[in-house]
């Protein structure tokens, strides 16, 4: 039977978070998110433009509910992490942070041990952690033994679209994890959604493959269903996989 | 008579400004600027100050101000 996906406590029907970013237009985003059924949404702090205050995303997203998960994007060491999720705290009111350090450019690689360091105080301090990370299952265990809420394992490199590169492990830190387990990054597809969902992810966060589409509502609905399909496969049980072919037919009576 | 010679703080690492007559603590500066608090954050060389303190915090002369606000991410 299905339950519902609950972190720290705050329960989701939908198990398709959504990130803010790269959306050509705000109410483009908005109805993008109200067609997902996303009920968290991902956004970044950033010093105000003082000259210009007319990025105003936050106005739809609290109008219409939606959880706020504030990330920590731009920030190369734990000592950078931790204090944007004290600005995010304090911006948003929220303890929520999706913790993530990626000190390389090019492929925006999680930096694992400053990530531990950070989520290890953040959780002292009383925040919900959400670490973004590599999909290492020892990392996934540690960060889960300082009291992550939850971990987001990426499926390949953040906006790549390449879908689940690491598919092998995550299957190792679903298998073994205690808290939910979610896809991040490198889903571009829905398919890559639906495949999460049935090798038992809680969820995926998708951004560059809505937000780029020609049309993110009619995106934002195929990933909607691809991964209440993806969930509902995985609860349903999944045939195994045969190297050889096994008749679904009977093979001997028509010649008999 | 001497004049004062009023305070001068940077906004966002950019702007270097004149504190207006009168302005003399953060939550003032933050009206000069005619910002939205609404859903900010601010910090004083890089300490953050919590909302409820910034009627009682006192800006000095050279003062770092950082403010920010959310904008879209993944």
């Amino acid at each position: 039977m299905e339950s519902k996906l609950t972190i720290a406590g705050h329960q989701f029907d939908s198990r398709l978070f959504t990130g803010t970013g790269k959306f050509s237009h705000p109410r483009l985003m908005e109805q993008a998110l109200a067609a997902s059924k996303s009920e968290l949404v991902t956004m970044s702090l950033k010093r105000v433009d003082i000259a210009r205050q007319d990025d105003d995303i936050l106005g739809p997203l609290l109008a219409n509910s939606m959880k706020l998960l504030p990330n920590t994007s731009g920030a190369k060491t734990a000592q950078d992490a931790i204090f944007a999720a004290h600005l995010a705290r304090e911006a948003l009111a929220t303890n929520w942070i999706k913790l993530e350090i990626h000190p390389d450019p090019k492929y925006l690689m999680p930096d694992p041990i400053e990530t531990l360091k950070a989520a290890q105080t953040l959780v002292k301090d009383g925040f919900v952690v959400l670490p973004y990370m590599h999909a290492d299952p020892v990392l996934a265990k540690r960060l889960e033994e300082v009291g992550c809420a939850a971990v987001m394992p990426l499926g390949a490199p953040i906006g790549s679209n390449k879908g689940l590169v690491s598919q092998d492990f995550l299957q190792i830190i679903i298998e073994q994890a205690n808290v939910p387990v979610i896809v991040d990054a490198g889903i571009g597809a829905p398919s890559h959604a639906a495949y999460a969902m049935e090798l038992g992810a809680d969820g995926v966060l998708i951004n560059t493959a809505m937000a780029v589409s020609p049309d993110p509502v009619a995106m934002a609905k195929a990933f909607a269903g691809a991964v209440a399909a993806g969930r509902l496969a995985y609860l349903a049980g999944l045939g195994q996989v045969n190297q050889q072919a096994i008749a679904t037919s009977p093979l001997t009576a028509f010649l008999d | 008579m001497q004049q004062i010679k009023p305070l001068r703080v940077s906004i966002n690492q950019h702007n270097t400004i004149e504190l207006s007559p009168g302005v003399e603590h953060l939550h003032e500066l933050l009206e000069q600027l005619s910002i939205d608090t609404s859903h900010v954050a601010v910090a004083v060389n890089n300490h953050i100050i919590n909302q409820d303190m910034w009627l009682l915090h006192v800006l000095k002369d050279n003062d770092q101000i950082s403010v920010f606000g959310a904008i879209a991410g993944g």
